[in-house]
């Protein structure tokens, strides 16, 4: 079967594959079908390899890519896409539910959902309702970026779609679940951020220490269960 | 060997060559900005290239050791004064107990890099001691150095490379023999050489062509993130949205209103502005010392050259830690 993807440098030590420009699970599927083949099988001088929503990007060391590649070689940029083109060819047994699926603990609106009246006014629904809506879907985590641990969720129903705030928070907190266009996003550490802001939960995203750091990784499956202000104190607690 | 920090100068943070492994959740490389400077002080006294050096920016700052020292330094940022006397760049030095080290301004860039024998001792955190402070991780704590801050280097290093400096610093000598050449041309800092970005053909032909013909200036809005390009704005012909995908440092890209910023070490991870261009990797250290109002002009190369002079910086880099090695 031709192979879509297409692959180009980004610079020395990193290239891209893209499969494809619209966002889809089909799309990510190939993506993450090949960091795991990257991973079960890295090349020589193989990095790291950043998932994106239909694109991986590969990060390698030149030199090594170089001084250890067989022949034929032409250049390490080359040789690697040659490398790609074949590697993405091999059939592999995965599949998507393979996938784990987390659950996320949602305390919804009030302070920690200061932005629900603005999704009430917009999508003219009662927040029990968006409540509802926005923890029945399942999600796939697309990509990981912005900030470490930020995870960027695709799968929301359309019913839920806002703009992004005019002026962005100068602090959102930690834990807080946002929507922005069609996605749906947790920030895992305070920081800016234009997201509107429905609720919070009391999970670390993000810990250093961890391992690994991030609660998240791309290609995980993702659902949100409302919990009660109760059940948010105990969870903050077991979690810290 | 410890110091402690009197006086950190604008910004001072603990800096390896990076933390390559956690791109994908999100996490930067991060490291030093001037790569080239920060090598050349730790092969000056035979460390490891990728040791912990301290990240000084623009002079101000000073340090006493609270032991005898042995040190190193590199970068456009300051210059280094022990005892009113002008320490030269890219050569062990000794400086004893309590004697103040005195990072001084003007030079010409921004950062300098002051590595001491054995590296800088730290926490390492998702597998390099770099700070990366948007975060709070790495170096000292996850925050720049401030006065009063002590910071030893590694006990443990090589016992041949602790010796040989022990006694080519006996008798009141203070200055090696022997240094490390500069290898990148800092003459032609304003001349910044890059390869066509993948989205290069998304903007007009006469915005390419002033791309390559006008000079852009070093805006204010300018850190360790990114770097701002003043200049005539770049138009585009496609309007599509890029899809968000992965970014590193060294990438040209174009905001919504046309202007440009240049990531640099502490970057994100993924982006979604179209790639103008790519700052090739040789030039980068040039780049971290760039200063607001500074004029810069781009100059295309073609991506097998900026490969080749990948390469042979690095293999140039690998035969001096050799032949450092040697004199121990």
């Amino acid at each position: 079967m031709e192979s879509p993807a297409r692959i180009y440098p980004i610079n020395e030590y990193s290239l891209t594959v893209e499969f494809g420009n619209v966002i889809n699970e089909e799309n990510h599927f190939e993506v993450e079908k090949l960091d795991l083949l990257l991973k079960q099988k890295p090349f020589n001088g193989f990095i790291h390899a950043i998932p994106a929503y239909t694109s991986l990007c590969i990060v390698f060391d030149p030199v090594q890519v170089k001084s250890k590649w067989g022949s034929p070689f032409n250049g390490v940029f080359e040789s690697l896409k040659n490398y790609i083109q074949e590697l993405i060819k091999i059939p592999l047994n995965y599949q998507k539910e393979f996938r784990q699926t987390k659950t996320i603990p949602v305390f919804y609106g009030d302070e920690m959902g200061p932005d629900m009246d603005f999704l009430c006014h917009k999508t003219a629904l009662s927040p029990s309702e968006i409540i509802q809506i926005h923890s029945q879907a399942r999600y796939k985590v697309f990509m990981m970026g912005f900030i470490p641990g930020f995870a960027y969720l695709g799968g929301m129903d359309l019913r839920l779609e806002v703009p992004r705030k005019e002026v962005p928070r100068k602090k959102v907190k930690p834990g807080s679940v946002g929507i922005a266009g069609v996605q749906t996003g947790i920030y895992p550490l305070e920081s800016p951020g234009g997201w509107q802001i429905i609720g919070r939960t009391p999970l670390k995203m993000f810990e250093a220490f961890r391992s690994p750091a991030t609660y998240l990784q791309a290609g995980d499956w993702v659902e949100f269960r409302p919990i009660d202000a109760l059940e948010f104190q105990s969870l903050s607690q077991s979690n810290s | 060997m410890k110091i402690i920090l009197l006086k950190p100068g604008i910004q001072c943070t603990v800096q390896d060559l990076g933390r390559w492994n956690h791109l994908s959740f999100g996490v930067p490389i991060s490291g030093v900005m001037d790569r080239a400077s920060a090598i050349r002080a730790n092969l000056a006294l035979g460390n490891s290239i990728r040791s912990a050096v301290l990240e000084f920016t623009y002079g101000n700052a000073e340090f006493i050791g609270l032991d005898d020292l042995i040190l190193a330094y590199s970068g456009k940022g300051s210059a280094i004064h022990v005892q009113n006397i002008l320490m030269p760049q890219g050569k062990a030095f000794k400086v004893n107990k309590d004697i103040p080290v005195k990072i001084m301004n003007p030079n010409q860039g921004i950062r300098t890099y002051i590595a001491v024998v054995g590296g800088w001792a730290t926490e390492e955190v998702l597998g390099s001691q770099s700070t990366y402070l948007p975060a709070g991780l790495g170096g000292m704590g996850g925050r720049a150095l401030k006065k009063g801050d002590e910071i030893g280097n590694r006990e443990t290093y090589n016992p041949a490379q602790s010796d040989y400096f022990h006694k080519i610093f006996e008798g009141g000598r203070n200055l090696a023999s022997w240094g490390i050449p500069e290898w990148i041309d800092w003459k032609s800092r304003s001349e910044i050489r890059v390869v066509l970005g993948p989205e290069s053909h998304w903007f007009e032909k006469d915005s390419i062509a002033n791309f390559f013909s006008v000079g852009y200036r070093i805006g204010n809005e300018s850190d360790r993130m990114g770097m701002s390009l003043e200049g005539i704005k770049m138009n585009r012909i496609q309007t599509q949205e890029l899809i968000s995908t992965g970014t590193l440092p060294g990438t040209i890209q174009v905001k919504g209103d046309g202007n440009m910023v240049l990531l640099m070490a502490d970057g994100q991870t993924t982006g979604g502005y179209p790639r103008m261009a790519q700052v090739i990797w040789v030039d980068m250290p040039i780049c971290a010392q760039l200063r607001p109002m500074d004029q810069v002009y781009f100059k295309e190369v073609s991506r097998k050259e900026a490969e080749r002079l990948y390469i042979e910086q690095e293999n140039h880099i690998s035969k001096i830690y050799e032949s450092v090695l040697l004199k121990f």
